[in-house]
């Protein structure tokens, strides 16, 4: 981990997350003075094993006013989680004025209401289609900015935040990876149950803890500023659900070092939970999924859909089943979805998709997207291996019951379009 | 370059320095007030993952 510092000393660290192949690191700096000398040295906060030695080519700053840039979140995060849960990556949106901050895991929140280890991150990939976490953290749109506050997302006026220029500064607030003001809220105000403590107490955070000032953080944070990628040319001012794929176009990396911190933390069983290379991500546009619950953690699952990989030797393998609480509450958007794949299949295995709509829930399937599979690229790095890229527009109505379809078409989806009644399930092409 | 591009291939005609955690080495200067961006191209002597603190 390397320190980053200014005039006014400290300004942020970066985590080599490729260790010692060449990477192109970022981060925003904030505003320096004309003449403001910029210098590196590794942390102290390195990992205890780690060799204290880095090398650092081509170093350089460069002036922006990008409005993504100069409103963009510096985090602060515990020294204890530095190599756990950590936002690595952040997508905004100039449409939306907001970012989203990607996280390696989420120890807490789903994982941990939904059993912990192996079986959490079983239904978290299953609800969700990953093993990272997104949060919409930062907003500066509208009357006054809002911020994920582990309480709800509050505008400053409510509670304020520190700043640094236009830029939020943002504290771990839980396990969900929410936030707070300051170093106080985790195991306090952001909850001591499972899912909102679930690292036990973390000294200058909830314990340990004589003082939450800003000049008291030194020794007790990690502070990234990570540099955001654009989320609105993947299509995110449009549909939210877009922001799933700013790390496997920006970030392809992410998925190895999330998958490295799961078999890290004893998460990866080979029987609810694997390793990257078992599964396959499909993103499919939807409207009007119905149903609730999910496949693992729920009591009961009910409507939604199933979307299922035929190989080209003719086996299925199914996705868990995805209804209207993990897929926009049915809104008209893109969903991704994660199927766990027998060890040693390949993006040249699948063959199609069959969409399967559940308990006469009539789904609109608009398009189909990206399918991939995450590969191993050397130490802490990946590529991805593609069954299909880019869009390809769909008009099918799949509903088992056929309803508001008249001569074979239904028109009641969005933009009133005809929409080809197809039964209950339909072959789709890669 | 953009953020998160490999870059192993230009280590040979880059302008390189080592660091270490004893002293902070200088690597830019400001030209004038603004907010900026740091970018390099940077290998550590450890592989990931990072053993736990």
């Amino acid at each position: 981990m390397l320190e980053v510092a200014g005039a006014r000393g400290l300004i942020g660290h970066v985590i080599l997350h490729q260790g010692a192949e060449s990477f192109m690191y970022a981060m925003h700096l904030g505003a320096l003075a004309a003449g403001e000398p910029i210098s590196l040295r590794v942390s102290t906060l390195s990992a205890q094993a780690a060799t204290r030695k880095a090398t650092a080519c081509n170093a350089t700053i460069a002036a922006t006013t990008s409005e993504g840039v100069v409103n963009a979140p510096i985090y602060r995060w515990p020294v204890e989680k530095r190599f756990n849960d950590v936002p690595l990556v952040v997508g905004w949106s100039a449409a939306r004025h907001g970012y989203q901050g990607i996280m390696t895991n989420e120890d807490g929140g789903t994982a941990e209401q939904c059993g912990g280890g192996a079986s959490g991150m079983q239904a978290e990939i299953a609800r969700w289609g990953r093993s990272t976490d997104i949060e919409g953290h930062y907003s500066y749109g509208g009357t006054a900015p809002t911020w994920e506050r582990c309480t709800g997302s509050v505008p400053v006026t409510t509670t304020a935040i520190r700043t640094e220029g236009a830029h939020p500064i943002l504290y771990y607030g839980d396990g969900h990876n929410r936030l707070f003001e300051d170093r106080s809220g985790y195991g306090q105000t952001c909850g001591s149950g499972t899912p909102e403590k679930p690292d036990g107490d973390l000294p200058g955070w909830n314990v340990s803890n004589a003082s939450s000032a800003l000049a008291d953080d030194a020794g007790k944070v990690i502070i990234l500023r990570p540099v955001p990628f654009d989320m609105d040319a993947l299509g995110y001012a449009q549909f939210g659900g877009r922001r799933e794929g700013v790390a496997d176009h920006y970030a392809p990396w992410l998925y190895r070092i999330t998958s490295l911190e799961l078999a890290r933390e004893g998460k990866i069983d080979n029987a609810k939970t694997f390793g990257m290379e078992r599964y396959l991500y499909v993103d499919v546009r939807v409207a009007d999924v119905g149903g609730s619950g999910d496949s693992y953690c729920s009591l009961t699952v009910s409507g939604g859909f199933r979307l299922r990989a035929i190989t080209t030797g003719g086996d299925t393998i199914s996705s868990p089943q995805i209804t209207a609480d993990y897929a926009s509450n049915g809104n008209h958007d893109w969903k991704r979805v994660a199927i766990a794949l027998p060890a040693g299949t390949t993006a040249a295995d699948i063959d199609h998709f069959v969409f399967d709509a559940y308990d006469n829930d009539g789904i609109y399937l608009t398009a189909i997207g990206d399918a991939f599979i995450p590969k191993a690229a050397g130490a802490s790095d990946a590529t991805l291996d593609y069954v299909r890229q880019g869009t390809t527009p769909l008009a099918l109505y799949v509903d088992d019951g056929s309803s508001g379809c008249t001569a074979g078409v239904n028109h009641g989806g969005p933009g009133g379009a005809a929409y080809t009644c197809a039964g209950g399930q339909v072959d789709v092409a890669k | 370059m953009p953020p998160g591009d490999a870059d192993g291939d230009a280590a040979t005609a880059a302008t390189c320095v080592d660091l270490d955690d004893s002293a902070a080495t200088l690597v830019a200067t400001a030209d004038g007030a603004a907010d900026y961006v740091l970018t390099f191209a940077g290998r550590s002597c450890s592989r990931w993952p990072a053993p736990a603190a």
